[in-house]
């Protein structure tokens, strides 16, 4: 049997689920699901991520998702955003990227799927 | 120094791959595109090499709600990779758009003339006389070049097949070289040459205590002695080389259309964790698609 086009191209569709694994000292690990909304990471309490450590600024760093990507922008922090241990202004994030932002490390996990809408 | 010259370079990496794109998911963290590198500073938008990533700057210039009139060009040379994007670059369809392009003078033809041949109905769809946007070549022969807060500085590079330019963008105190294609093993390795101790200095001063280096890193140590005079460099000797410069971080570039990104995290690991253990320590890391630096 023949399958139909309309079941081999529009039943199914791709998505990228996208979350966030955060160990932060003082704290035990979290994971924050991303769903298109802005995450903001820092120190004031406002932050989507609060990151209650001396050396991260109190607006530090924010990801956002442009399209199918997420991109991580740093807020002029004084101590820098690091991907993999490079000090970025602006970086698109790739699975299992380790963002440094002061002694909080921060890993981005992207699961490309497939499934049935 | 002035408030504006005070500001920091922005340097976006939009192709990063050498000699030809490499699409596929074992390229996607690091990128399929050939060489292209955006470079801002305030207002002034210099943009190195117009290889298939210039498509994706192009597109990201026309969403913007302050689309950049003026534009700065500057070619290593014109080898495909290095050119290929052009005629996918949207700004240059734009009435109102002002691009300035530079490259060697050294071409013995006219880089006008190469670049429109590139755009020749054989190759390509339409002639660059579709181009709307106010274009002007040059072939660089003043020293330097003030654009700007920038100033560019540029040195002929005579390892690689037919030759190139490294740039030298400086703002203040700050310093980004781009030197790529160019075959340092040969000039730096093995029994000098009469003319490689000359080759030598001249590349050694241009680069001296440069904030990023953006340098050739195609082959490793071991793949290098089989694409000897192939014109590009291993990593080895460009990283050592930089850190007797006292680079501050290196970008190795062009990559290997052969090397995955898991080949490429793996020398990442290897050599950045060499390097940072040195005193004083040198950043060294492989260029990747959608990175921003602040300089
Ligand atoms: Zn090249
Ligand atoms: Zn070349």
């Amino acid at each position: 049997m023949m399958l139909s086009h309309e079941s081999v191209f529009t039943d199914f569709t791709t998505a990228n689920a996208a979350h966030l694994d955060i160990f932060c000292p003082g704290q035990s690990s979290y994971t924050h699901v991303l769903d298109g909304e802005i995450v903001s990471i820092g120190r004031s309490e406002e932050c989507t991520l609060e990151i209650p450590l001396s050396n991260v600024s109190y607006e530090h760093a924010q990801i956002a998702r442009k399209k199918e990507e997420y991109i991580i922008e740093d807020l002029n922090s004084t101590n820098g955003t690091f991907v993999n241990n490079v000090r970025v202004s602006r970086c698109i994030l790739h699975n299992h990227d380790h963002i440094r932002i002061g002694a909080a490390t921060i890993e981005f996990i992207q699961n490309r799927t497939r499934s049935k809408a | 120094m002035t408030e504006l010259a005070s500001s920091k370079m922005y340097v976006t990496f939009w192709g990063t791959r050498g000699s030809i794109p490499t699409p596929g998911t074992s390229t996607e963290k690091y990128g399929g595109n050939t060489p292209c590198i955006c470079i801002t500073h305030n207002e002034t938008v210099i943009i190195l090499d117009a290889g298939t990533g210039i498509r994706n700057l192009g597109l990201e210039m026309v969403e913007s709600d302050q689309k950049p009139k003026q534009l700065h060009l500057f070619l290593s040379h014109t080898h495909w990779d290095h050119i290929q994007g052009l005629p996918f670059f949207l700004p240059a369809y734009s009435e109102g758009t002002h691009i300035a392009i530079y490259g060697s003078s050294k071409k013995g033809n006219f880089l006008a003339g190469i670049l429109q041949r590139q755009m020749d109905m054989n190759y390509f769809p339409v002639e660059m006389t579709a181009f709307k946007a106010d274009i002007t070549i040059n072939e660089i022969s003043d020293r330097a070049i003030q654009i700007g807060d920038v100033k560019v500085d540029w040195q002929e590079q005579i390892r690689h097949t037919g030759g190139s330019v490294r740039y030298k963008l400086t703002v203040g105190d700050k310093k980004v070289v781009y030197a790529t294609d160019i075959e340092l093993d040969s000039i730096f390795t093995g029994k000098p040459g009469k003319n490689d101790k000359v080759l030598a200095k001249e590349y050694e001063t241009f680069i001296k205590d440069a904030d990023l280096l953006i340098a050739d890193g195609q082959y490793t140590g071991e793949e290098y002695p089989s694409k000897a005079n192939w014109g590009h460099s291993s990593i080895p000797v460009v990283s050592e080389i930089a850190y007797k410069q006292n680079i501050k971080q290196l970008a190795v570039f062009h990559h290997d259309p052969l090397h995955s990104d898991n080949m490429l995290d793996q020398l990442s690991a290897a050599y950045g964790a060499k390097y940072h253990s040195m005193t004083p320590p040198m950043e060294i890391f492989w260029a990747r698609e959608g990175l921003t630096l602040a300089i």
